[in-house]
């Protein structure tokens, strides 16, 4: 008895060790650009010159975090990707949620054909249809609707114009189109349709209709994936800056900062002096580093709902 | 009788219902995509001109068959993109469904470790891992250690260009590290994903299992395995999908090219609905063969 326990607790600990080799092992590989970001971000410009300095700096320095800080104008920029791509992350998780719930438990006409429909938007890369959007951005109507708006509004009849506004961002994303939202409707799909579908049942037997069934029932049920979704989506409107720099040249969110940032680098300097190479390393690597921070601090807050399994009320198994 | 135009009535209902549920879907496809993806499909028929304003010219099929018998890249990189999906995918799946499991367990640590493996989906994604390879002071600092595989083929091709070994083993083997590390940082978003995925199996599953004397291997592959196929679809799927868009893939790097650098807006186009079609044809594969072996639990 005592044995066989003292050789489980041996085996525990070698697949404890085992399990922490290979973390560190991969994880390295991950955490290479990043304590190479470290290096950079807080070393003073002066040891990029000091042939002993490879990895770790004499001494550290805020500086080049404070210049870039100013150079982004960082409060400013972050706050219009709160509401810029907050708003698009929430609607797009919420839309999603709902058609990926549509897909998967209703029969209707031409069901897998507009699924296919579905994972079609997903594989259309956006340089494919850049220009017509572009041109229907400018000048945004739809059967006559918008025209009529405007012309109550303004006395105009014509199309809205929706560049440099945050509507170019949030109305697709509000109607299923927005960034990769056709994954997301894929990943809602496949975990409505793999619960139990004994959960619905019941509430239906006890006269719930389908709206409140989904409200009440599915949605409780849903939130691992919910979660999920909205980090993946929250991720991918912070990183854009494709669409945000086609269609919103005056509106900086951060990742569009960092890249007007790198292109002006050279020539933006406050004192006038041109910066040499070296300096634009350190200046560049401090700027990816704030900018991959508050997607860090927030998964770190999310990831707590990834743990133990969701104990599902009113069904076992 | 009564029953039947009941139950029929029931069952227009739930029809009903379902498309109210994707209505939002249906409409932001009627408003925004119908109309860009027509027009490009009309623009692979036609020779596009933007020097003076817009002039399509329509030309029929004729760009199609230049793409088919006089291009000699497309087809070639159309292979290597596949060639890549085949031996790619299965290695990033295994690794990130075993990647998830391990992050599933608890241990000392366990956020900081899941921190960790968040990173590739923050950094890939964005404008940042642009910069790092274009960073020629960090390109310079990797080419002096083994991570230069880290960023891919930039330094490691010219690496094995200096070196004067035998093409075939250096290949071989560098190709094998290459990958590795290529695909660790194509795993994230799968590594996520499956996470997720495994907490939506109820415990009580595993404590039936082990009451019944099962062993941890065999309610993984009882349990945990067939649970999570919804899952693995979606990252099968997502997996092709990010492998065919990627903007190194040699055919997106075709669609590029004709795009911006020759300006030809028609040709990219009929580039791109072939492409399409491809990876349709693929996807649809894949629904059909490892679609039907998913078990949902309904």
């Amino acid at each position: 008895m005592n044995k066989s326990k003292a050789f489980k607790c041996g085996r525990k600990t070698v697949f404890s060790l085992l399990r922490a080799a290979i973390l560190i092992e991969i994880g390295f590989i991950v955490l290479y650009p990043v304590i190479y970001m470290f290096s950079m971000a807080f070393r003073p410009v002066e040891q990029m010159y000091n042939p002993n300095v490879i990895w770790v700096p004499l001494s550290f320095t805020l500086d080049n975090i404070k210049q870039v800080w100013d150079f982004m104008e960082f409060p400013k920029a972050a706050w219009t990707t709160l509401y810029l791509d907050g708003i698009c992350a929430v609607f797009q998780t919420a839309v999603c949620c709902v058609v990926g719930y549509g897909f998967a438990r209703f029969n209707f006409k031409c069901r897998n054909l507009l699924f296919a429909v579905v994972i079609f938007t997903i594989i259309v890369p956006p340089s494919t249809t850049l220009i017509s959007s572009y041109l229907q951005y400018r000048s945004f109507d739809f059967a006559y609707i918008f025209s009529a708006l405007n012309w109550v509004f303004t006395g105009n009849f014509e199309g809205i114009r929706l560049l440099n506004t945050p509507f170019v961002m949030w109305l697709p994303a509000l109607f299923g189109m927005g960034i990769r939202s056709g994954l997301f409707i894929f990943i809602y799909r496949q975990f409505f349709m793999g619960l139990p579908k004994e959960l619905e049942e019941a509430a239906y037997i006890d006269g719930c209709g389908s709206y409140s069934c989904f409200a009440r029932i599915i949605l409780p049920n849903a939130k691992t994936e919910i979660i999920t979704v909205l980090i993946f989506s929250l991720v991918w409107y912070y990183n854009d800056t494709y669409y945000s720099a086609t269609y919103m040249d005056s509106l900086r969110t951060i990742s569009t900062s960092l890249e007007y940032l790198n292109e002006n680098l050279a020539t933006l300097s406050p004192t006038g002096a041109v910066f040499d190479r070296y300096q634009v390393v350190t200046l560049v690597q401090a700027a990816c580093l704030l900018v991959i921070t508050p997607l860090t601090v927030f998964y770190i807050f999310m990831q707590r709902y990834f743990t133990e399994s969701i104990q599902r009320t009113g069904i076992v198994g | 009788m009564k029953i039947n135009s009941k139950t029929r009535s029931y069952e227009r209902r739930r029809e009903i219902s379902g498309i109210i549920f994707i209505l939002p879907w249906l409409i932001g496809l009627a408003v925004f995509f119908i109309r860009p993806i027509f027009s490009s499909l009309y623009y692979s028929f036609s020779e596009v001109n933007i020097d003076n304003g817009i002039v399509i010219n329509y030309v029929g099929l004729a760009q199609y068959r230049e793409l088919l018998t006089e291009d000699t890249e497309f087809l070639p990189s159309l292979f290597d993109a596949f060639k890549q999906i085949i031996t790619d995918v299965p290695l990033i799946l295994a690794l990130s469904l075993f990647i998830a499991l391990l992050l599933n367990q608890e241990f000392y640590g366990r956020t900081l470790a899941r921190a960790v493996f968040f990173l590739p989906v923050i950094v890939a994604s964005g404008i940042v891992l642009t910069l790092f390879s274009q960073d020629s002071f960090a390109s310079g600092m990797m080419s002096e250690n083994t991570n230069s595989a880290l960023f891919g083929a930039y330094g490691l091709e010219s690496m094995l260009q200096k070196m004067n070994l035998p093409s075939d083993i250096i290949s071989g083997l560098t190709g094998v590290v290459n990958n590795v590390f290529n695909i660790v940082w194509q795993s994230g978003i799968q590594i996520l994903l499956f996470l997720s995925g495994l907490q939506s199996i109820p415990q009580s599953f595993y404590e039936a299992a082990s009451i019944e004397g099962a062993n941890g291997w065999l309610s993984f592959w009882k349990i945990t395995f067939p649970t999570l196929m919804p899952t693995m679809l979606v990252a099968i799927v997502y997996s092709i999908i990010d492998s065919f868009t990627y903007y190194a893939n040699p055919v997106i790097k075709l669609i590029d090219t004709a795009y911006l650098g020759n300006m030809r807006f028609g040709y990219a186009s009929a580039i791109s609905w072939l492409y399409f079609l491809f990876i349709m044809i693929i996807l649809a594969l894949v629904f059909l063969f490892v679609g039907r072996s998913v078990k949902y639990r309904s």
